[in-house]
């Protein structure tokens, strides 16, 4: 009895995991369940944290849904660390491709369906900059995971998993090479904005990239009128002024026109 | 590479948006001077301190120092369990941002600290106790939250601190001192993101810091309780610190150039508590167990049980110290070795980061060699 006492004491000495107090003290008002949700974040306890960041009144709205929303990415593996880690080192140039083959297992509907949630947290965040940094990273994730649906069985994102050819160039991008390939996963028969509709289906479509790159441009405006930021938001636009304001559509020209870019243009190369 | 650096730009410059929504931070108590005797019982003082805990304690118990000292060294370095494992990783294999993102949600934390010189004269029988000593301590805390906010605080304190103590009444059962400490702090007063890390940015201290000097107060009482038992001693004490409120104003001396911002403060805080001592039992001498409430006045927003703070020690073969204790609800404990002119002492304790308990623990180690005559 003595002996297993000592190793109790001991172990919680040199870990210190227990709190005598701790089933006692339970959070009271928005700052300690604030400081809870996020502590529960940290350690990993993400049903708890979420629970947590349900119980903030709406006058804390902006941090329950931004903090929510980085929840959701992080249990869909897409914590702002990975974003971090694949923006600044990992990409080599293929930031986006790199992200989508690291989502490509466990891609499908039910992630795409969970980080849809995350995207729609941004809708009715008031602060402005806090708006556009949610709108923009959750559409970026979800932008990664439609495209690492469409990625080989390997894991691998190809080209030609989105086109015809790998041949689909800036030069090409007018002809068959850059239509949608018929083997893809990817569908161009349905039709919807994604900023309305929950992407539901066994396929991810065409226009869900489209409006994901319309929504992440949303977002670099709102957060940058005079275009402070640098080059990826001239590609983004670029590519949309390019696709033109025909969406939606289910025109395989339409489909055609994104694709290409998407593929073919510097700044976004997406596929190996 | 010129898409990478599209992303890079768009990112960096992105994220910093998010932190100027609000200012956030860890919800740790900062304590201007963390005696690790202290941190091993518990971290009660205002009841048991002993010489350099009293500076940052409750004054009135340098009447207890029970022999006069001079300390010529005394270094004290702590580090977070957390930091022990984020520095294999951070110093292991594979790329940079990989090793960075794993250390997510840990706390890295580390603090330095000296006291040296002091001089400390013990009251023996008369009335009178007195101290003098020159303190630095520097901690830091580093968090990659996950919920994307980065917690980076740094403070550096230093000055010196004299304190004065008298014994009252016939019996002499009541002790009241006065700490006066002339401080000067230089420390982080605002959030930057870890994407300013990641792009190696320099964290120049004018950017994100702030400095500052005051002379402020600590009050103390001590007073023994009239039992008619020769083999115990309680003693209620109580302490106020930093009566004019910390706030690093009022002084000139601002020796970092190019810092114009201010610290942030060290608030005014009350704390009491009740101890006993024990006669000698079994070969243990100088037994003390201690109940107190501290840093009230330093808890915003954070529950009570962050106050409380139970410890131990006693003293063994005459030169070994065990000691142990629960530091807001935390068990913790240590050992310090007593070799009259050497002592050495080592420590382990939990800290609490969130503002309830038992919600995001940070376990310290610490470590102390002194050297007094």
């Amino acid at each position: 009895m003595h002996t297993i006492l000592l190793v109790l004491l001991m172990s919680t000495l040199f870990t210190g995991c227990n709190n005598i107090f701790s089933s006692s003290d339970k959070p009271i008002g928005n700052a300690q369940i604030l400081s809870a949700a996020r502590a529960a974040f940290d350690k990993g306890n993400y049903d708890e944290a979420r629970n947590l960041y349900q119980q903030l009144p709406d006058d804390e709205g902006d941090i329950k849904k931004s903090e929510s929303a980085f929840l959701i990415m992080t249990q869909q593996d897409v914590s702002m660390m990975t974003l971090i880690e694949f923006v600044g080192n990992k990409a080599n140039g293929q930031a986006l491709t790199k992200l989508a083959e690291h989502l490509a297992s466990g891609a499908g509907e039910a992630r795409r369906l969970a980080l849809y949630e995350a995207y729609t947290q941004h809708k009715t965040i008031t602060d402005t900059n806090l708006k556009g940094f949610v709108q923009f990273t959750t559409s970026l994730a979800l932008l990664a995971e439609v495209l690492a649906e469409a990625a080989s069985t390997d894991g691998i994102l190809r080209k030609t998993n989105l086109v015809n050819s790998a041949s689909c160039s800036i030069a090409h991008i007018e002809t068959t090479d850059c239509d949608l390939a018929p083997t893809s996963r990817m569908t161009n028969n349905v039709s919807y904005d994604i900023k309305t509709h929950s992407p539901t289906g066994a396929q991810p479509t065409v226009d869900e990239i489209y409006y994901l790159l319309r929504s992440a441009v949303e977002s670099l405006a709102l957060l940058s009128p005079n275009g402070d930021f640098g080059s990826t938001y001239g590609v983004f636009v670029d590519i949309l002024d390019k696709v033109g304001i025909l969406k939606p559509s289910t025109d395989p020209l339409i489909a055609r026109a994104l694709l290409g870019q998407l593929v073919a243009r510097d700044g976004f190369d997406i596929g190996e | 590479m010129k898409n990478q650096t599209c992303w890079i730009t768009t990112f960096c410059l992105l994220a910093p948006l998010l932190f100027t929504h609000r200012a956030w931070s860890l919800d740790q108590i900062i304590r201007p001077y963390q005696s690790i005797r202290s941190s091993s019982m518990g971290g009660v003082s205002l009841t048991t301190g002993l010489y350099d805990e009293n500076f940052f304690g409750n004054p009135a118990r340098a009447l207890e120092n029970p022999e006069n000292r001079f300390t010529l060294v005394e270094v004290m370095a702590e580090v977070s369990k957390d930091l022990i494992n984020d520095i294999k990783e951070l110093t292991g294999d594979g790329d940079f941002y990989t090793k960075m993102s794993s250390t997510a949600g840990t706390n890295n934390h580390a603090r330095a600290q000296t006291s040296m010189p002091a001089l400390y004269i013990a009251p023996k029988d008369g009335k009178w106790g007195f101290g003098f000593g020159v303190f630095m301590s520097t901690q830091a805390d580093v968090d990659l939250r996950n919920s994307f906010q980065i917690n980076p605080t740094v403070y550096s304190d230093i000055g010196p601190a004299i304190t004065i103590a008298r014994k009252f009444l016939d019996d002499n059962s009541l002790g009241l001192g006065v700490t006066a400490h002339a401080a000067y702090r230089l420390a982080t007063n605002q959030s930057f993101t870890f994407i300013d890390i990641i792009k190696g940015k320099s964290l120049n201290a004018s950017n994100i810091a702030g400095q500052g000097s005051h002379i402020d107060f600590d009050f103390g009482a001590t007073y023994r309780l009239p039992l008619e038992l020769n083999w115990l001693n309680l003693t209620a004490g109580f302490a106020m610190n930093n009566i004019q409120g910390g706030k690093y104003e009022g002084q000139q001396f601002k020796p970092v150039k190019d810092v114009t911002g201010t610290p942030p403060a060290q608030p005014r805080t009350y704390g009491f508590g009740i101890s006993a001592k024990f006669g000698e039992f079994s070969g243990f001498t100088d037994t003390l167990v201690a109940l107190e409430v501290r840093d009230i006045g330093n808890n915003t927003n954070g529950s009570n049980y962050r106050l409380l703070h139970m410890g131990a020690e006693t003293r063994f073969l005459g030169i070994f110290i065990p000691r142990i204790g629960f530091n807001q609800g935390y068990l913790g404990g240590g050992l310090g070795i007593d070799l009259k002119f050497l002592t050495l002492d080592i420590a382990t304790y939990t800290e609490e980061m969130a503002l309830n308990v038992g919600r995001l623990s940070d376990r310290r180690y610490a470590a102390k060699i002194a050297l007094q005559f």
